[in-house]
């Protein structure tokens, strides 16, 4: 069984978004049960720092051995944050998919798309 | 429905990641495909390869029968030695690549892909519709279990099947005997698709969960572990080792694919002959290795640009070459083109490096 975690909000797209201490800023991620049908993550892309992303566009993709993935937007914004030591070595991406592998960071400019994530009741049914 | 193999359920127990594969459900990766990778460069890996074929072919006109058939000549081979072949059509398209072992001058085993094997004995069927060969399919009778890595030797000669104080180099690449592990009895190839050294093991299906887990169970002091089809994949791109369906087919002669080699024109006539004598002179496409210092893989069917800009072919395989820490492939191009190459890889043009097999080269 993949890990679900109850304080944070998901996607069917197998991403994680968590609440930071700024309320318009979310950070984002993929999810035990994505790494997990992955496997080893070899190469990872992501978009430019300041970029301005809208929600279900395709930001990035993630490789492994075997596979692509395309990343898409959680949400709609600006990126403040990515995680650039991930893109030298995505291996957290496996050992760690919920803490040290978070990918980006979001200022959210439409809060109603807050509505449309999954919690993790209803992610653990997608999630199977 | 997906055909299984005889460890099938052992798979299951131990938690592998199981896939759809030419027909048969089969172990993708256990641990991780990078992890596998590296015990088979190490240490020692086992795969169950047991979805390909084994084929008896025997009868006083086995092997001149079969020559007409296969790219190579068994008749320059000794008794207890194999060859890479190769079944080609007319127009010289590759049916199959294939290991001939020659047992003795009226019996050759044949080693087919999983996923050409029931066409193969129909080719072979309907080319030999005199019946002077006897053909004895032991597709659901034999598995093939393949033992790979630096430290297989060991190991085997722990078991008594090779005598490293006899002989300390071990035997040659594509020697094959018969033997017996621990009163199981087997018969025993020392080829492989890895480029480590090791041996394919054929047994019985009755007794291949109990070689499986004796071979697992003796080999812990080497570091065994279990080996899925994502590691034998990542493997043998890094020796630039070809894979039917995909840098081979009906469609691409052993010319064009590079594979020349495996063809001897010196014997006489065999099928799709004088289409390769052709492609000799003028081949249609050629065969290019790829690499670049990136981790970003070329796949499949990607398309490759040349010097000019031009569309010049596609990548057949490619990957992120575990061993070697960067992205590495394998395309067919139009034999006109000019390197240096490029891949589209989503919209964007990635320069590539040109570059000969194997790709890795030891340690």
């Amino acid at each position: 069984m993949s890990e679900i975690r109850p304080e944070l909000f998901y996607t069917k797209e197998h991403e994680w978004i968590k609440k930071t201490n700024n309320p318009k800023v979310f950070q984002m991620g993929i999810t035990d049960f994505a790494q997990s049908a992955l496997g080893d993550v070899t190469y990872l892309e992501l978009p430019e720092l300041d970029s301005t992303i809208s929600q279900n566009d395709v930001v990035g993709s993630i490789e492994s051995v075997k596979s692509v993935s395309e990343l898409f937007a959680p949400l709609s914004g600006k990126v403040t944050a990515r995680n650039e030591s991930l893109l030298d070595d995505p291996s957290p991406l496996n050992s760690s998919p919920y803490d040290d592998a978070w990918l980006l960071e979001i200022e959210i400019t439409n809060e109603s798309e807050l509505s449309q994530l999954l919690g993790p009741e209803a992610y653990a049914s997608v999630a199977q | 429905m997906l055909k299984t193999t005889p460890l099938h359920q052992w798979h299951l127990d131990n938690k592998a990641k199981m896939l759809g594969f030419s027909g048969y459900d089969m172990p993708i990766q256990y641990a991780g495909v990078m992890q596998e990778h590296a015990t088979v460069r190490e240490d020692v890996g086992l795969f169950d390869v047991a979805h390909m074929g084994l084929l008896l072919v025997d009868g006083e006109k086995s092997i001149e029968v079969l020559n007409q058939l296969i790219t190579k000549d068994l008749n320059k081979l000794d008794d207890g030695r194999a060859v890479y072949t190769m079944f080609c059509n007319e127009n010289g398209g590759i049916l199959d690549d294939l290991i001939a072992y020659r047992a003795s001058s009226s019996k050759v085993y044949l080693v087919l892909n999983a996923g050409n094997k029931d066409a193969d004995l129909a080719h072979i069927l309907s080319f030999d519709n005199q019946h002077q060969m006897r053909l004895t399919s032991l597709f659901d009778d034999v598995s093939i279990l393949a033992l790979q890595g630096p430290r297989s030797f060991a190991l085997l000669n722990e078991l008594g099947v090779i005598d490293l104080k006899a002989n300390p180099e071990g035997p040659r690449p594509f020697d094959f005997i018969s033997s017996e592990i621990r009163g199981i009895s087997v018969q025993v190839a020392f080829t492989g698709y890895t480029g480590e050294k090791g041996c394919e093991i054929f047994v019985s299906n009755d007794q291949a969960e109990a070689l499986w887990t004796l071979l697992l169970e003796a080999g812990q002091p080497h570091n065994i572990k279990p080996c899925g089809l994502a590691a034998r994949d990542t493997l043998r791109l890094e020796m630039g080792y070809s894979l039917h369906g995909q840098d081979i087919s009906p469609e691409i002669s052993p010319i064009e694919a590079g594979l020349k080699w495996a063809v001897d024109f010196g014997k006489e006539a065999f099928l799709g002959k004088q289409a390769l004598e052709a492609h000799v002179k003028q081949p249609p496409r050629k065969w290019i290795g790829l690499k670049n210092d990136s981790k970003q893989a070329p796949r499949t069917g990607m398309k490759i640009f040349d010097a000019r800009d031009q569309e010049v072919g596609a990548i057949t395989s490619g990957t992120y070459a575990p061993s070697l820490g960067h992205a590495i492939g394998m395309g067919l191009v139009n034999t006109d083109a000019v390197a240096p190459f490029c891949v589209e890889i989503r919209k964007n043009k990635i320069p590539f490096e040109s570059t000969k097999r194997p790709f890795y080269k030891g340690q």
